[in-house]
């Protein structure tokens, strides 16, 4: 029997840590979880029946297991299967010790499995739980996210302190008697320190992740920024070349009227007047801030031939902060205007609608086929995929920090494939901090 | 249909009268067009569905102010103001504003109304067989929610009337479900627009009443309220 539940305790931890760390989905297939159920208690039964730990059954039925339990890429499973086995062969080393240490005051010869041991996979359990609750849940970051080269570095230093410690628990035990107990307690503050420092290991490598999860948004954000700002500017510099030419429009006004040609001066003013039209913004939303992202959009969509519209307007400013309003609508519109552009008829709808309670933007786009979004997260077209993507991760971020809602829709409009993405901010939290239009 | 519009300027007001009724009759909506210069005028006989109101209007009138007169007395017309200042609109905010029409851009009018018709597609009524096979007329507006009671389905009405109607819960929200029904678990089919609070497990609806929503249904339920709530005005 112990066979058996020790089968079924290592199963539970793979799958807590595919799942959680690695977020990869159970398959639909009912069949494949039972056989792969099936697999594993087989593989109990059969150490039980012939009373062996075999290392080459213990081997098959955990990559078996996992390739049948998870939904992925076979040769993706096979190794993460392996890496798995691995690794927590390393924490259960350590655990194992620990346990012996505390309960037994000395190591225990043999390589048998018994019940002793599993408190030790409890214990491992438990390091595992609390890694996923300190670093991945809490910073959203899994294992999944981290780079091959820390998860490779994260089994080499695992290796190096199982061996050592394998070095150094078998001298205590032929030692026991010349080092005593508190050797003992020494070797278990040392051994708790290898589990932290591997705790920490993996920490740098999320914040490493944060860090440049930061940096993608900033450089992102920094880059809508410096293309508005050159929109404005050479908006602000044709408005200074029309100013300047004023004063000659006037004086030929002046000749024009002196010589009493009236239609001529009519067609003159009509010319001023469409000249001056250009430097007004097209879309008025209500929120100045808007008015300078969607005017900017609006003028990249004309020379796309891209059919822009906005319709709604705002009462007032939405309140949201510069920063999460460009990253909010820039990396819509952004995206929007990518997709758009590759259609026979390229079209951008954008809907402002304001309630008593919430502020409402629908951004739709026309897209090539119909996405499928099984998710809720349409996949990034671009062939650079380690570098895209993130910007409807920075759109939820901010919808999120707004206490919103969002959702994502392939549809069909008119017979058009269709992308749209609308957003819900409630006034509740952003109302404080809304700065009346002046 | 009655469209109202309350302008002083003449010219403004056959643009505004043209624009509206283009759209109504492309859009095929028998709709009865109004237009007064004075807003004393319109108060007299105010019972209109959507009102274009002017902010500056002439002998010092102000737009808000009539709009604020309308909503005291509870009428549910729908204002939309027309200005030349866009800075002012913030003012509306104050007397539930429907749409902000600049104008200089008068095809603003168009989506308005658009939206507005959206807003009215529940005002229908439906027809079932109550038990003695009597044919009722519900009025989808008041119509809170379906449930099943045995093998027949009970609609309760907003005042606390209830039917009880032959049909099977699942066509019927087939049947509703383009009119802002949402069918959240296999015993309730309920009206989106009387939603007061959801919750990831439950929704309660205006009259406190509580249901699951189904897990199937979960992700759906949420993009169509969604969708609603963006109708409704609150």
């Amino acid at each position: 029997m112990i066979y058996i539940a020790d089968n079924i305790s290592n199963y539970l931890i793979y799958l807590f840590i595919i799942h959680f760390g690695f977020r990869l989905k159970p398959r639909k297939n009912k069949l494949f979880i039972g056989a792969s159920v099936l697999t594993m208690l087989t593989a109990g039964g059969y150490n039980a029946y012939f009373d062996i730990n075999s290392p080459i059954v213990y081997l098959i039925w955990s990559v078996l297991s996992i390739c049948l339990f998870f939904e992925d890429r076979l040769r993706h499973l096979f190794i993460l299967s392996a890496a798995l086995m691995y690794f927590t062969g390393i924490i259960d080393t350590f655990s194992v010790m620990l346990i012996q240490v505390v309960l037994i005051g000395g190591g225990v010869s043999g390589t048998d499995i018994t019940w002793w041991m599993e408190p030790a996979y409890l214990l491992s359990f438990l390091v595992y739980f609390l890694v996923y609750l300190r670093l991945f849940k809490k910073n959203e970051v899994y294992l999944c996210d981290i780079k091959f080269k820390y998860k490779f570095a994260l089994l080499i230093q695992g290796s190096i302190f199982q061996m050592f410690y394998n070095f150094v628990f078998v001298f205590f035990e032929e030692n026991h008697t010349m080092y005593g107990l508190d050797a003992y307690a020494v070797f278990f503050i040392s051994i708790v320190g290898a589990l932290y420092s591997i705790f920490l290991t993996l920490s740098f490598a999320i914040k490493n992740i944060l860090s440049d999860r930061q940096n993608r948004e900033l450089q992102s954000f920094m880059y809508m920024q410096k293309q508005q700002f050159d929109y404005q500017l050479q908006q602000s510099e044709s408005m200074r070349r029309f100013k300047h030419d004023l004063v000659n429009h006037m004086g030929i006004l002046r000749e024009l009227a002196n010589q009493k040609k009236i239609e001529e001066v009519k067609e003159y003013i009509d010319t001023i007047w469409d000249i001056q039209d250009e430097f007004n913004l097209k879309i008025h939303t209500g929120d100045s801030l808007l008015d300078v992202i969607v005017n900017y959009y609006f003028y990249l969509a004309e020379k796309e031939n891209i059919d822009f519209t906005v319709t709604g307007r705002l009462a007032r400013r939405t309140g949201l902060e510069m920063f999460d309003l460009t990253t909010l609508m820039g990396n819509i519109l952004q995206n929007a205007m990518e997709a758009a552009v590759q259609t026979a008829i390229p079209k951008i709808r954008v809907e402002l609608i304001e309630h008593r309670k919430e502020i409402f933007i629908v951004v739709s786009n026309s897209v090539g086929k119909k996405m499928n979004t099984p998710k809720g997260f349409p996949v990034t077209s671009k062939a650079d995929t380690a570098n895209h993507g993130y910007g409807l991760k920075n759109i939820v971020a901010v919808v999120h920090k707004y206490h919103g809602e969002y959702y994502m829709e392939s549809i069909v409009e008119n017979g058009e494939a269709m992308f749209q993405m609308g957003i819900a901010i409630p006034k509740d939290g952003i109302l404080k901090n809304s700065i009346p239009e002046d | 249909m009655r469209i109202c519009i309350v302008e002083d300027e003449a010219v403004w007001r056959d643009k505004i009268r043209a624009v509206i009724e283009e759209y109504c009759m492309e859009k095929n909506i028998s709709a009865h067009i109004i237009a007064y210069d004075r807003g004393r005028d319109f108060m007299e006989n105010a019972d209109v569905d959507v009102l274009f109101l002017d902010i500056e209007l002439a002998e010092g009138e102000d737009g808000f102010k009539i709009a604020k007169k309308l909503l005291d007395s509870g009428s549910p017309c729908k204002v939309c103001f027309l200005t030349s200042h866009t800075e002012m609109a913030r003012q509306g905010y104050k007397v539930n504003a429907f749409r902000y029409i600049d104008k200089k851009h008068l095809e603003e009018i168009r989506e308005a109304l658009t939206f507005f018709f959206k807003t009215k597609i529940q005002e229908r009524f439906i027809y079932c067989n109550d038990t003695a096979g009597i044919r009722i007329q519900i009025n989808l507006s008041e119509l809170l929610l379906v449930e099943t009671s045995g093998r027949k389905l009970r609609y309760l009405m907003l005042d606390g009337s209830a039917y009880l109607c032959e049909g099977r819960i699942s066509e019927t929200a087939q049947n509703l479900s383009p009119f802002g029904f949402f069918y959240v678990q296999r015993s309730y089919i309920v009206n989106l627009k009387y939603i007061e609070s959801v919750n990831s497990r439950e929704i309660m609806l205006c009259n406190g009443l509580k249901i699951a929503v189904g897990r199937v249904h979960g992700r759906e339920f949420k993009k169509e309220f969604f969708k609603w709530r963006m109708l409704f005005e609150d």
